[in-house]
């Protein structure tokens, strides 16, 4: 998902701490912004340091003045047999094509299970917003490649592949992909981007961000009071489940995605599947999380007001207030009915009958029998997009 | 209200719009100097507006944002190109500039710029009770919202490497050499913004334009200054007879401009820029087509949708230089005034979207016969010039010191958007209770 839905996610997680509600609204607590922070934690672990950290031994950068697509299927399938022969994982990293402040040129990997062989295509022009360049509207300061190599190339690997990923990356803009060829068994486990779901989306590291906000609060706690007992606190206590529980959201909610987690670290290094109901740049996965975020946002600010008695209709005929369970449950259910489930509804079958009467524009198929199409993949979209990093810098006013 | 009335406001709301109009030639120049140079003329000349009645003068300045929002950025789009050597990446107007479809990108804001204006005239007359009881819930938690905001931003602080370096060591340091760069051009703008809140040296006079020549030195002259050292050349634009959109960019790129104009009305020191890199992540806008359409979006409902909440019975929220004037001379009441101050924005809105692709023909023939080094020259010298004039020397100053910070982005390929911390940090610090504290701790108290 998109850096926003975990940094959402923890803030929501956090608003449903009755005692972080209380710090917020009485102490001027950022006990809210935290949870957030660690929602946010385990991509930018991931992409601020693990991806420098993760070693390389096959890099590929095509030359851009003689694109040839063979170099990159070679050294791929290489790869692949050198894992399977030497027993240790074989890494590979595939640089981006950059041509200008605009343009990157794109190629492609393939690889083929069945057939045995790695298909590599250099592809298209694509601008910076993910569009493919049309040949009409090019700037004419971008270099053209002096001489052509092959523009498609297969080169066979004999080892048994096990891929749980799409069998098709796009390398485009930002930077590209890395691979892991892992010997798994009699055969090779194509991990894709290593680094990333490992260690820092394990909810290990989710109780050390517990312990760390714990003794943060902690310490304030007894500073504050002056008294070493006012270490071990609600308050203490509420900064430990804060920042544990919204760590996990972010590993909870990446697992509905393809990829998956290391789950079991320090014990294990594996990457667990995910379920696979949706991907990091899905629009209505991503909107529909961050709907949901925000609505439990809302209605934990509905239920803590100091400012508003807001009493929805379902309850209105009621005596008492939040603090009374069938209040609150009345309140909530109506809550659920009218500002969730109908908005969500709307979306999702607005979406769907959008869909039916506008079909996605789509370019004419190229006949390719050996070409899996439901199963390609924007390497970039999976990495960058979900670090949060953007494209675009909306930096006016 | 008196037909005769509702008219001479759609009059005066038409006058602003022209003066819109006019103003927008000024690459940079942004609508709240306008109005503050406006109001100045117009507090100069008191008498002879003593015995309109308020709402006259409302509408025109009304007519002046509505106006000046739709076209404002027209001539920044033409007459400052980008040169790819000062930059990471181009912005898709930028590009479209290049691929001689300038006008093509103006029309796409423009759509969303016409969505914006449609939700305000649609949905804002049934949102009055839910926005009142948003601002309720919300206004205790401002600060930590702010927080949050300055948090994901520096989180997201991105490399901008493309992490081919031969070792570990070398791929982090290129990395985190734009990311450091990233959060020291955030301090800096956070110490100014500081510094300008708690003890600005702009004279007492001047003090209700005391951001001009921050924001002016942030934004407008660094890109005013790259604009003269450019060397790529305008091609020649094609003013296409029709728009290649989708019905799905128009609601995508415009829900995402929408969103963050309402966002970034409940939250103060939240500007367009900020909102819309927000909502177009929560949104997951994609393609050049949608960001352009929502940035038209967004810019309208910050600026105007904004503007129509200070008018909402039950909200009256004051955001923004345009409220904040018009509140000097008028108080909203009834839902009379609303309704008609909707009505005027919506005409006015429709208006100025026609207008805007004349506009757009216009600046596209200034470009090609005046050089646009000459037209970045002159903008520099008229803002500088209305700085100096405004807030005087020392504005000045505070200007220059701004240009300097804002440089630093577009040399070391940061983003802007860190530049906005210069409101952010204060801001936080004050809503969170520890700004005056900040401010004596680092000498400026």
């Amino acid at each position: 998902m998109k850096g926003i839905g975990h940094f959402l996610t923890g803030i929501a997680v956090a608003s449903c701490f009755p005692e972080a509600m209380r710090m917020t609204l009485e102490d001027n607590s950022l006990i809210l912004m935290m949870g957030g922070a660690f929602g946010l934690l385990p991509d930018t672990l991931d992409f601020r340091v693990g991806r420098y950290l993760w070693p390389r031994q096959h890099v590929v950068t095509p030359d851009l003045s003689r694109l040839d697509a063979r170099p990159v299927a070679e050294t791929v399938a290489r790869a692949i047999d050198e894992a399977a022969e030497t027993g240790k994982p074989s890494l590979v990293k595939l640089n981006t094509l950059k041509m200008s402040a605009n343009y990157h040129r794109t190629y492609s990997i393939y690889v083929d299970q069945e057939r045995k062989v790695v298909r590599a295509r250099i592809g298209p022009m694509r601008t910076m917003g993910q569009v493919m360049g049309g040949g009409g509207h090019l700037p004419r300061s971008l270099p053209e490649p002096h001489e052509r190599g092959e523009l498609e190339w297969e080169a066979p690997y004999k080892a048994n592949m096990v891929n749980l990923y799409h069998a098709e990356t796009s390398v485009g803009i930002f930077s590209g992909p890395d691979f892991a060829f892992v010997p798994d068994g009699g055969n090779v486990r194509m991990d894709f981007i290593p680094w990333h779901r490992t260690w820092a989306h394990s909810p290990f590291v989710g109780l050390l961000c517990g312990l760390l906000a714990f003794l943060v609060y902690g310490l304030i706690g007894w500073v504050q009071a002056g008294d070493p007992s006012a270490f071990v606190s609600t308050t203490s206590l509420t900064g430990f489940g804060v920042a544990t529980l919204a760590f996990w959201g972010h590993t909870l909610v990446d697992q509905f995605g393809v990829l998956g987690s290391v789950l079991f670290w320090p014990f294990s290094d594996r990457r667990s599947g995910g379920f696979g109901w949706t991907h990091a740049a899905s629009v209505l996965g991503n909107i529909t999380l961050n709907f949901c975020c925000v609505a439990l946002l809302f209605w934990n600010l509905i239920v803590h007001t100091t400012e508003a008695n807001i009493v929805l209709p379902w309850a209105s005929g009621m005596a008492g207030g939040y603090s009374d369970p069938v209040f609150y449950l009345l309140s909530l259910a109506n809550y659920l009915a009218y500002f969730v489930a109908v908005p969500l509804l709307v979306l999702h079958v607005g979406a769907r009958l959008y869909r039916r009467f506008f079909p996605e524009r789509t370019f004419p198929k190229i006949p390719d029998e050996h070409y899996g199409s439901g199963k390609r993949r924007e390497a970039e979209s999976e990495s960058e997009d979900e670090a949060g990093g953007e494209a675009i810098d909306g930096g006016s006013l | 209200m008196e037909p005769m009335m509702i008219l001479a406001c759609l009059g005066m709301a038409l006058s602003g719009a022209v003066i819109a109009a006019a103003a927008s030639l000024i690459p940079g120049l942004h609508i709240y100097n306008v109005i503050a140079i406006t109001m100045t003329i117009l507090f100069a000349v008191e008498h002879f507006f003593a015995g309109l009645d308020p709402m006259l003068m409302t509408s025109f300045l009304i007519g002046l944002v509505v106006g000046f929002s739709f076209l404002f950025t027209i001539t920044s789009q033409y007459f400052q190109p980008c040169d790819d050597s000062y930059r990471y990446i181009m912005l898709p107007h930028e590009k479209f500039l290049f691929e001689g479809r300038a006008h093509e990108a103006v029309v796409l804001a423009s759509i969303g710029s016409l969505v914006a204006i449609f939700a305000i005239g649609i949905i804002f007359p049934f949102f009055g009770q839910y926005a009142a009881v948003i601002r309720s819930l919300v206004r205790p938690h401002l600060y930590w919202i702010i927080g949050s905001v300055i948090v994901f931003l520096l989180m997201t602080e991105w490399p901008k490497d493309p992490g081919t370096g031969p070792t570990p060591l070398k791929r982090m340091l290129d990395g985190w050499g734009s990311i450091l760069m990233g959060y020291f051009c955030f301090g800096m703008a956070g110490l100014l913004g500081i510094f300008i809140f708690h003890r600005t040296i702009i004279p007492v006079e001047s003090s209700f334009q005391s951001l001009m020549p921050v924001f002016v030195g942030l934004f407008a002259i660094p890109s005013q200054v790259l604009t003269l050292l450019a060397t790529v050349g305008v091609p020649r634009q094609h003013i296409a007879k029709s728009v290649e959109v989708s019905g799905e960019d128009v609601i995508r790129g415009g829900a995402s401009g929408i969103l963050a104009g309402m966002v970034s009305a409940f939250t103060p020191s939240l500007t367009p820029g900020p909102a819309m890199l927000l909502s177009g992540h929560a949104t997951v806008t994609g393609g050049d087509r949608q960001f352009i359409i929502g940035g038209g979006s967004g810019r309208v409902m910050y600026y105007v949708g904004t503007l129509l909440f200070f008018f909402m019975p039950g909200v009256f929220l004051r955001r923004g230089g345009a409220a904040i004037n018009i509140s000097l001379f008028f108080t909203p009441e009834t839902w009379a005034q609303f309704l008609t101050i909707a009505g005027l924005i919506v005409l006015v809105g429709a208006l100025a979207f026609v207008g805007s692709l004349g506009y757009s023909r216009l600046a596209s023939a200034i470009v090609s016969r005046v050089p646009y080094k000459w037209l970045s020259l002159g903008g520099m010298a008229i803002m500088v010039g209305l700085v100096g004039w405004v807030t005087s020397w020392q504005g000045l100053i505070i200007m220059l010191v701004s240009t300097c910070i804002g440089m630093v982005p577009n040399l070391w390929h940061t983003r802007r958007i860190s530049l906005l911390a210069v409101l952010l940090v204060p801001m936080f610090l004050n809503m969170w209770g520890y700004g005056a504290d900040v401010a004596r701790w680092l000498g400026f108290l």
